[in-house]
């Protein structure tokens, strides 16, 4: 049996877009999706802008007795998996339930649910605290609602990772394919725009305090100064390659290799060898060299410390090659959101594999380093091999080498 | 504290607390079950506490999925 996860289907829910009918022209056009948050309302906080899903209700989306019991990160979460089944043509009653499963990445959990049960328990009382509560906060809610919506019975978990569990998900979904699951869902979501959650992530200081939703993100630049959150999230089909074949499915991307390390909360200049070393262990897994390293989707930070090593890491990793080599941060336009971010990075790499366009960084023009970053309009380019990298906030870095499907079948092993 | 809920109200609070949309006579027909209308344990739990917290049903009241809309109609105060 090939050891390969490919990617059949993706479903995304984003301030970009929802589907990736609306999300691929955004990103490629590079549409600013930010704009000031209109979620608390009145924001007493300085961070004023960021990526929210505007136009998403549950409703149409979310069955209404599960509308009840969740929140708003488990919407996304379940919207997406819709998209991403539809997108890979699944029907999931076609794959035995034991094999197929679910992996998502969370960073904040149910945090806009939790805190209004958590009012109730402060303002009226334990009596006042709905049932619901013990299971919405919770990081497991998405795979669980994603599960037994979609009665899917398969190896099946969370990782709670820092940032970067949103590719480390994509690895461990890889691991259950080769230990026979032939289907996983596969992704994150986040819904952090609560007074709650705006303070555990104020602070982290490294969110933009920028009024301006044109300036408010601009990784790689000198004007860098925090990045802009988002909410919204992505689902990925994932197959066992041998699968997808069987039943015809049309195969979007390989999922080739992956590498993580850790480097210790807020020492963003450790990171530098961190990611290198996670991008050189999942292209050693791929069974590539970073020769094979087409473009590079980045993790973006908009910390002057942590965009220098992340271009530092680059460097060392492409060698001459990196003033050449295509990267790109798409997340600029819209936010990062926070575990689910990486998962939006890797849909959108999938689709420039895809379509064989690098998109843009919206909203930067200068890079300050020796990079190639891709500014204004997508670049068209053969795309093969493409490498995105991930930072957590608290010291996660990590990798994920994606190949266009008609490359040779390398790694995964 | 209102104490009095018709059929339709009680139905409107199911609905708002677990999602399911119950009529008020769907709560009145004493055949059918929590289980029959899509309710599950923590449904009627939530349920029962709304109607404990803001409605004067007794604290020590217990319901079960496999009972009735129509029972914990019984159980409001003023009714039988």
């Amino acid at each position: 049996m090939s050891p390969a996860a490919v990617v059949t289907g993706l479903g995304v829910v984003a301030p970009s877009g929802l589907g990736v009918g609306e999300f691929w022209p955004a990103v490629r056009d590079g549409h600013l999706a930010l704009a000031p948050i209109g979620r608390i309302d009145p924001n007493p906080y300085p961070v004023t802008v960021a990526g929210e899903v505007a136009a998403f209700a549950p409703d149409g989306w979310v069955d209404p007795r599960i509308t009840v019991q969740t929140d708003r990160f488990t919407h996304f979460a379940l919207a997406a998996a819709d998209l991403a089944l539809e997108d890979a043509a699944l029907e999931p009653a076609a794959v035995g339930p034991f094999e197929f499963g679910v992996m998502t990445a969370s960073y904040s959990g149910g945090v806009e649910f939790g805190q209004r049960e958590i009012e109730r328990l402060w303002r009226n009382g334990p009596e006042h605290v709905g049932p619901y509560q013990s299971i919405a906060w919770f990081y497991a809610a998405c795979s669980g609602q994603v599960s037994i919506g979609n009665g899917l019975r398969g190896p099946s978990g969370v990782l709670v990772a820092d940032e970067a569990g949103g590719l480390d998900a994509l690895a461990a979904a890889g691991g259950e394919l080769r230990r026979g699951a032939r289907a996983m869902l596969v992704g994150g979501a986040e819904a952090p725009f609560c007074p709650y959650a705006m303070c555990c992530q104020l602070g982290l200081g490294l969110l933009s305090t920028s009024r301006d939703p044109a300036t408010a993100y601009q990784p790689f630049t000198g004007q860098a100064g925090g990045f802009a959150p988002a909410e919204g999230g992505a689902m990925l089909v994932v197959e066992d390659a041998d699968a997808a074949r069987s039943r015809g499915a049309a195969v979007k991307a390989v999922v080739a290799g992956h590498g993580a390390t850790y480097t210790g909360r807020r020492q963003f200049d450790q990171s530098a060898q961190g990611l290198l070393r996670a991008a050189t262990d999942a292209l050693a897994e791929a069974g590539l060299t970073p020769d094979g390293v087409d473009a590079v989707f980045l993790d973006a930070m908009a910390d002057p410390s942590a965009d220098a090593a992340e271009a530092e890491a680059v460097r060392l990793l492409l060698g001459e090659r990196a003033s050449r080599v295509p990267v790109t941060a798409p997340k600029a336009g819209y936010g990062r959101c926070y575990a689910a971010a990486a998962v939006l990075d890797v849909a959108a790499a999938v689709l420039a594999l895809e379509h064989g366009l690098v998109p843009p960084t919206p909203g930067v023009r200068d890079c300050l380093f020796d990079l190639d970053l891709v500014t204004g309009a997508a670049r068209p380019a053969d795309l093969r091999t493409v490498l995105v990298l991930s930072r957590g906030v608290y010291g996660g870095n990590s990798a994920l080498v994606l190949r266009h499907p008609e490359s040779p079948i390398t790694g995964g092993n | 504290m209102d104490t009095r809920l018709s059929p339709d109200d009680l139905a409107a609070l199911i609905s708002r607390c677990t999602g399911v949309p119950v009529t008020g006579e769907q709560v009145t027909d004493p055949s059918r079950t929590f289980d029959d209308l899509g309710v599950d344990s923590l449904g009627v739990m939530g349920v029962l506490s709304e109607l404990q917290r803001n409605h004067g049903v007794p604290k020590d009241a217990d319901l079960r999925p496999h009972q009735s809309p129509r029972e914990l109609l019984a159980l409001l105060p003023g009714r039988v």
